[in-house]
């Protein structure tokens, strides 16, 4: 009984493992803003974080804060400017104190009218945290340039404590949408790719069974792909302000592989006869398929995207800073690729049984006669 | 070849028997490069060369829709122990062909009667129009085929032409642009060349899923 089941254990454990941790593993600290973030060089910067996730209270005499300026030449060094006193207000929120009235540590250029600095924070607990071009300083007249380097921070850990999903400025609690929006696709696409399979091979046996797995993999695939669409537009309106943006290769090609698979659905209801529909079907998958493929190789490099890895945008890895997305991204793909066969199995299996109730109904009433 | 041509003639008499098929895809082009004009009066670059595109392809899946839809059960059993499939569709893609290029020149020559001329060089536009033709072509007589097995009829050739011709068009509609600033060779040699592949994927896909498709 059990026998045949170990890929369908599997699935179930994956996804409840994806979908618990996809849920409930706590968020990263992070910075969530900070004011001012344009300043002049000739005062003391006060600045107040308002940060997510932190425990600035937990050994604050360990926390440690400071400002970083990249160079703007290879043979210069980076500049750091600590901050030299602190006002604990919560743990989520501090007011830091940086001196640059004595001189900022290395000179401004003639042309240069603004640096930007980031800056990073490193507590007991949460370990690193970043806001990248955190504070703008504006050249003043007043500026004296030569001060001292003036810290090198020993800090006692680099990550959090804890297992943490990393924080994104501007993705924030959504990115662990990436474990449900992007298995959807996934999943789609493994159940295209199989229900293109079986159409081939319906072409070339010209056995029933095939036609009748090839249009069930199209119809969960579409179900994954309303799934994909769902959050997918849940997510966009949360980080890109709308439902949908026009011109993304992304979307557009999601718009374009649903029309085709609707249209094949279309296409079969459209057919009375059996064996026409099965033939008609199987040709137009092969042949839609062969045309839009192409698409995936000249799009992409035509018009920018606003999805990661796409026209300068940073790739995926680099969201996942610590790795521990990846290990319930991975594990959720498998479980919903899985889940997806074995739906298309039940629903395959019973369109068999309908059938072979109909036979037997036709039968009997044949019989009565 | 001569049975090709043999069957090109009998499409050629088919149409000229009904003459309204004809006349009525060049009133519809006329009648919508009309109405663009009421609506727009001047046109600029861009949305001359999107209206170029979508009137060319609303009349050519239009003109190509007719060849597999009109024809009867018995007529294809006939050609089915006459020809081989690959001569079969190789005369509905030629004459395919024929139309799509006949009403790109019409709609082109309409358009800059209309609204002027955009392009700097009158070879480039043709030569677009001429390999766009092809693929267009080969995507519509397979489309029609696969159509002509539903009951749906134009509507259902419609919505499945759409998706599979979207990859053409973009390219088709990036390479005029590039024609409106007098085509660098540099840029519009490659997007020739992603087009070329693709005309070519679909005309070989088209003989090798056709025999397959035509037996019933």
């Amino acid at each position: 009984m059990l026998k045949g089941a170990w890929w369908k254990i599997t699935a179930i454990l994956l996804l409840i493992y994806s979908i618990t941790a996809g849920l409930f593993v706590r968020l990263g600290p992070g910075i969530l803003n900070i004011s001012p973030s344009i300043v002049s060089t000739d005062s003391v910067i006060s600045l107040k974080v308002s940060a997510y996730h932190t425990h600035f209270n937990f050994q604050s005499e360990k926390s440690k804060f400071w400002l970083v300026f990249s160079p703007r030449n290879k043979d210069e060094k980076q500049v750091e400017i600590c901050a030299f006193r602190t006002t604990q207000l919560t743990d989520t929120s501090i007011q830091l104190y940086f001196q640059t009235n004595t001189g900022l540590p290395f000179d401004f250029r003639a042309t240069d009218s603004f640096i930007v600095g980031d800056l990073i924070i490193n507590t007991a607990a949460d370990g690193n945290i970043v806001l990248p071009d955190a504070v703008v300083i504006q050249r003043t007249n007043k500026y004296q340039t030569g001060g001292k380097q003036a810290c090198v921070y020993q800090v006692s850990s680099e990550k959090a404590k804890y297992f943490n999903f990393p924080f994104r400025n501007s993705l924030y609690e959504t990115v662990r949408n990436v474990l449900f929006h992007v298995p959807m696709w996934f999943a789609m696409m493994a159940l295209f790719g199989m229900s293109l399979w079986y159409s081939i091979r319906y072409l070339l046996t010209q056995d029933m069974a095939y036609d009748m797995l090839s249009a069930t993999y199209i119809r969960i695939g579409l179900v994954f792909a309303t799934c994909g669409l769902i959050t997918g537009a849940f997510w966009a309106r949360f980080t890109w302000g709308k439902y949908w943006v026009l011109d993304d290769p992304k979307l557009n090609g999601a718009a374009i592989m649903c029309l085709m698979y609707f249209a094949y659905m279309v296409l079969r209801g459209s057919i009375s006869s059996n064996t026409a529909k099965a033939k008609t079907s199987a040709v137009f998958n092969i042949f839609a398929a062969a045309s839009v493929v192409p698409l995936l190789y000249i799009y992409p490099n035509m018009t920018s995207s606003l999805h990661p890895g796409n026209g300068g945008n940073v790739a995926f890895s680099n969201y996942d800073l610590n790795n521990n997305l990846r290990m319930v991204f991975y594990p959720a793909c498998i479980a919903w690729i899985l889940i997806g066969l074995w739906t298309t199995n039940i629903t395959v299996r019973i369109n068999k049984l309908d059938l072979k109730v109909k036979l037997k109904i036709a039968d009997q009433s044949k019989k009565n006669k | 070849m001569r049975e090709v041509f043999a069957l090109i003639n009998k499409e050629y008499n088919q149409e000229r028997r009904q003459k309204y098929a004809l006349n009525a895809i060049l009133i519809y082009v006329v009648a919508t490069l009309y109405i663009i004009n009421l609506s727009f009066q001047q046109l600029d670059p861009l949305v001359w060369i999107s209206m170029l595109w979508i009137i060319l392809l609303f009349s050519t899946i239009n003109a190509c829709s007719r060849s597999f839809i009109q024809e009867s059960n018995g007529s294809l059993l006939m050609f089915y122990s006459l020809v081989s499939p690959a001569k079969y569709l190789t005369a509905k893609y030629i004459y395919n062909l024929f139309w799509t290029l006949l009403l790109s020149a019409i709609t082109l020559f309409g358009f800059i009667l209309f609204f002027g001329n955009v392009f700097p060089s009158f070879g480039y536009i043709s030569l677009i129009l001429l390999v766009g033709g092809f693929g267009i072509s080969a995507n519509l007589t397979m489309s029609s085929a696969i159509a002509s097995k539903g009951k749906g009829g134009a509507m259902l050739m419609a919505i499945l032409s759409f998706p599979v011709m979207i990859p053409q068009l973009l390219l088709l509609i990036k390479l005029t642009k590039k024609a409106l600033d007098g085509f660098a060779i540099s840029g519009g040699y490659s997007l020739f060349v992603q087009l070329l592949a693709i005309d070519l994927i679909v005309v070989v896909v088209s003989y090798l899923l056709f025999p397959y498709l035509w037996r019933d």
